[in-house]
């Protein structure tokens, strides 16, 4: 494409049960369908994270929650990178064997992919991850102990580390019908919202490019397992795709005039966000600087619509991200959307 | 240095969204309602209901405290 690329934030929330990207990084082909149309694509580890699997893409920017909020709000910019040094953030409540299990996991990401990591630290106290759902069905939870979290995260810093992995161990519910939902292809992923909290912690806290793996234990054999959720089985971690995430994920500056070659909330071309999710504050606060906003057909448990928040701006609509990598293209081409379409308004003529 | 008297605080609003606020201007006056309880961490409206011609917000939030 000859068009020079068109810097688009694509948004899935966790833990809302999204058809498309509410399980094990089953958004990922979307992703890199739409930095294919973008050439330029800013999207968070829910989309890109997938346990064992992952993608990398020289035109995805892998950027943390928190740090997407104050990005699309104009607070903060974002720096690409070429590698950063990935911290390993380990929960004292993982079990020996267990945390041996992650520390394999980076061992082979060094060896066999060529990553940074290092150092690695354990937390001085159990950080007590607790698991709720809010009124809407939307994953929510909390940590006993934030602080502990926040000086590990402070110690690698200070070691030198430049990204933070942090694995925190999750409660263990075999036998709830809300995971086995989940495994069918049903319902919300239970653990998304407590996920998020801890990264959004650390990012906050740090400036530094943060992102989650829980610590679970195995699950047996399920011959029905859905495809989407697969790929949280195929091991015993999810840090594979955190640390290939965190590997090339860029700067967060807060502070100072961007340089050459930075992204900033000025240069958002538009953002795609799921039909029913516009209540995020990425969303929000790309309407207010008028980016142009794709809504995906994207089924979650949540209603937020463009109707439901009476949007008047300027929204284009996407039966499927198929759709909005055909819009994308069209507005990277300058090419008017409306012209696409059928019926064709006629001209406006000023009186 | 991270104090161990740092805070989480889980809560479910349900606020009337005032006519006088645009869509525009409503993230910021949603985090200004949020503050009063403590620093927003993560929130999002989950649902706006309607209540005659009155609008009404739900927000779900994590907040700091």
């Amino acid at each position: 494409m000859s068009a020079a690329p068109l810097p688009t934030l694509m948004l899935v929330p966790t833990g809302i049960g999204c058809e498309i990207g509410g399980y094990a990084g089953d958004a990922m082909p979307a992703a890199r369908l739409l930095a294919a149309a973008s050439g330029c694509l800013i999207t968070h580890p829910n989309v890109m994270n997938g346990a064992s699997l992952y993608w990398s893409d020289t035109r995805i920017q892998y950027v943390e929650g928190y740090g997407l909020d104050r990005f699309a709000a104009a607070e903060w910019f974002l720096r690409p990178v070429r590698r950063q040094r990935i911290g390993l953030l380990l929960d004292a409540g993982i079990e020996p064997e267990l945390g041996q299990r992650q520390i394999q996991v980076a061992q082979g990401c060094r060896a066999s992919l060529g990553l940074d990591i290092g150092p690695v630290i354990h937390t001085d106290a159990p950080l007590q991850v607790t698991l709720a759902l809010g009124a809407s069905g939307a994953s929510t939870g909390s940590l006993g102990r934030p602080d502990a979290l926040l000086r590990a995260g402070e110690r690698l810093r200070d070691a030198g580390a430049t990204a933070i992995a942090v694995v925190a161990r999750f409660p263990d519910d075999p036998a709830s019908g809300a995971l086995a939902a989940y495994r069918q292809g049903a319902g919300v992923d239970g653990l998304a919202g407590a996920e998020a909290v801890i990264s959004h912690l650390l990012v906050r806290h740090l400036r530094l490019p943060c992102a989650h793996a829980p610590a679970l234990d195995p699950l047996p054999l399920d011959p029905q397992l859905d495809s989407r959720a697969a790929a949280e089985e195929l091991g015993y971690t999810f840090l594979a795709c955190v640390l290939v995430g965190l590997s090339r994920a860029p700067d967060l500056i807060d502070h100072g005039n961007p340089q050459p070659g930075d992204l900033t909330a000025d240069s958002l071309a538009a953002v795609v966000a799921p039909e029913g999710a516009l209540g995020g504050e990425a969303v929000l606060a790309c309407l207010e600087r008028h980016v142009p906003l794709i809504a995906v057909a994207n089924q979650s448990v949540l209603q937020v619509t463009p109707e439901a928040l009476e949007l008047r701006a300027k929204l284009l609509m996407a039966a499927s991200y198929t759709d909005a990598a055909g819009l994308l293209v069209a507005l990277r081409e300058g090419i008017n959307p409306e012209a696409l379409r059928r019926p064709l308004a006629g001209l406006q003529i000023l009186t | 240095m991270s104090s161990p008297s740092l805070s989480l605080r889980s809560v479910q609003l349900l606020v009337p969204w005032p006519e006088e606020i645009p869509l525009s201007a409503l993230r910021g006056w949603i985090r200004q309602q949020l503050l009063s309880g403590g620093e927003p961490l993560r929130w999002a409206i989950t649902a706006i209901e309607k209540d005659g011609d009155i609008r009404q917000i739900r927000l779900e939030a994590v907040l700091l405290g």
